[in-house]
């Protein structure tokens, strides 16, 4: 604290009044010590006091003493002070919330540690799944099944329920065959079976799956898969990739390919992790693996 | 060791925050004299000080392990000047001018009585703006923004930061003869 030249009333002195208006608070009877409680700092040139100051002091505490005479019952005790030294005191004046910036600085460190723990045991490198895999196009679980039952709106609405959940994205959890079940009749769907040609099981058409969302650190991550007739993996890209940060798309634009030919000629999830993509790499692998599995419970065989 | 400084810079920024606003809210409560009587208001002008005091270093804690955190791309550019992120070019430029606002406030309370009541009041105001414009940063760039928790965290912040101000603009208006030595 450098020394400043003093203004007509500083903080320190509405500190000392303050104290004085206390004490005097808790017992009106107690006289007005007539000088001020000596600062007996040794680097006290700036309270050498001129005698004006000294009445303006006095006045304003006994307005302070007045003020508190009223509600005198809940101030804090003198016990904390217990008539210490002269240095405890001083540094009490000059910083009366000693005992609660303690409790603050210790709370704000124990804050940052524990929240930062708590982010650490919450942080796997994979992240939570927002959104279950669903099928957009071509062979589904209802088409698969014995024809009579394909395009009813139980067996329609029982395709997504083969996923994980049914929190699937806007997209038309259906097949492009089943989209107007709503206004369609009960009974065996003419419009489904023209559009999925094959009744019989495996269908002999292409199927476009999107992968279940896996929200990360740095975003989402999505793919989508299209499978050829014979089940194979024909076609992966990525719906959503981390974008927030430069960096996330920077590493994305050469991991994202690398995933996809690897999916590609692995014919599987079972890709390596990129290095530097470690969150994308792991939650394409989920992602990938939630494609495969939709598309396999609907029917669309693997070739190998 | 990116992690860790991903998890640092979280947790520092949320503290810094928490802190802004604490030291708002007592700034505005001693300024208001709405002190009450279990506290003196020296104790709570102290307290406030302090927790000026504390957000500005836990700020500065916050965007030394984002920087860091090589993961997060911040150049140290950007730090500095609010608008030249490669990404999230605002919600950073907000961050990076309340740091500003909130570093200008404090290192102009200590040495107060250089400036006039007035000058110094209008420059010390400008915390609040900062406070609101980190939230707004924190809100828009937070990988726990899209938290309950953490939405519910700013929400209590604003509303009790903005109870805080109402008493204060209360208090002007119900009694325009503020006492503003000069
Ligand atoms: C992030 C940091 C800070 C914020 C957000 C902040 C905010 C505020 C606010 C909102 C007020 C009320 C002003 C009014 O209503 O007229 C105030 C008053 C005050 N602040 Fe701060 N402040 C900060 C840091 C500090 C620091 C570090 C100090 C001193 C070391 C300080 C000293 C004061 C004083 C002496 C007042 C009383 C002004 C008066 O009533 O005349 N502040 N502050
Ligand atoms: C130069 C100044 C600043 C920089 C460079 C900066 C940088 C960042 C970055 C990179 C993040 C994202 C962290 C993540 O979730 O991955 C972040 C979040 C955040 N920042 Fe800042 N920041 C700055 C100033 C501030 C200030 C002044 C405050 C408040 C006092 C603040 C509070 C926050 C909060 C609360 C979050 C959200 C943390 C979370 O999601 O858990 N920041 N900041």
């Amino acid at each position: 604290m450098a020394q400043l030249p003093a203004p007509p009333m500083n903080l320190d002195d509405v500190h000392r009044l303050e104290e004085l208006a206390r004490r005097r608070a808790q017992d009106p009877k107690r006289p007005l010590p007539e000088p001020r409680v000596a600062p007996v700092a040794p680097a006290s040139q700036s309270t050498a006091s001129t005698d004006p100051k000294q009445a303006a002091l006095a006045a304003r505490l006994e307005l302070l003493a007045q003020r508190r005479t009223g509600s005198s019952t809940g101030n804090q005790g003198s016990a904390s002070s217990p008539s210490g030294s002269a240095a405890a005191n001083r540094s009490k004046r000059r910083h009366p919330a000693q005992g609660a910036r303690a409790a603050a600085l210790g709370l704000s460190i124990v804050s940052t540690g524990g929240l930062a723990a708590l982010f650490a045991v919450s942080n796997p490198s994979t992240g939570t799944q927002l959104a279950a895999a669903s099928i957009v196009s071509g062979q589904t679980a209802a088409s698969a099944a014995v024809g009579s039952q394909t395009a009813t709106p139980a067996a329609a609405s029982a395709a997504p329920a083969a996923t994980p959940q049914a929190a699937a994205p806007v997209v038309g959890a259906a097949p492009t065959a089943a989209t107007p079940t709503a206004p369609v009749a009960p009974t065996p769907d003419p419009a489904s079976q023209q559009v999925n040609i094959a009744v019989p099981a495996p269908a002999p058409v292409e199927t476009t799956v999107q992968g279940a969302v896996f929200q990360n650190k740095w975003g989402n991550v999505q793919v989508e898969v299209t499978f050829g007739a014979d089940g194979s993996l024909i076609d992966v890209s990525t719906l959503q990739t981390p974008y927030r940060d430069g960096k996330s798309v920077r590493i994305n634009d050469y991991a994202v390919p690398r995933l996809n030919s690897e999916a590609l000629s692995a014919q599987s999830a079972n890709v390596d992790t990129v290095s530097g993509a470690t969150y994308t790499s792991n939650d394409y692998r989920r992602s990938l693996q939630s494609a495969i599995d939709t598309a396999r419970a609907a029917g669309v065989t693997a070739v190998a | 060791m990116n992690d860790v400084m991903w998890y640092l810079s979280r947790s520092t920024g949320i503290v810094a925050g928490v802190l802004a606003v604490a030291s708002l809210m007592w700034g505005f409560l001693f300024s208001a004299r709405e002190t009450g009587t279990r506290r003196r208001p020296a104790w709570w002008l102290d307290l406030h000080n302090w927790l000026g005091g504390l957000a500005l270093i836990f700020t500065i804690a916050h965007l030394v392990t984002s920087v860091l955190n090589r993961d997060a791309g911040i150049a140290i550019a950007s730090v500095f000047v609010p608008g030249i992120a490669s990404a999230d070019r605002l919600a950073l430029a907000w961050g990076v001018i309340a740091t500003y606002l909130f570093a200008t406030t404090v290192l102009t309370s200590w040495p107060r009585r250089l400036f006039s009541r007035r000058t110094w009041r209008i420059v010390h105001l400008s915390s609040v703006v900062g406070v609101a414009l980190a939230l707004v940063h924190g809100y828009q760039m937070g990988s726990d923004a899209s938290a309950r928790l953490f939405r519910f965290g700013m929400l209590v912040a604003v509303a009790a930061g903005t109870y805080t101000l109402g008493v204060r603009l209360f208090g002007v208006m119900a009694k325009p003869r503020k006492p503003s030595r000069q």
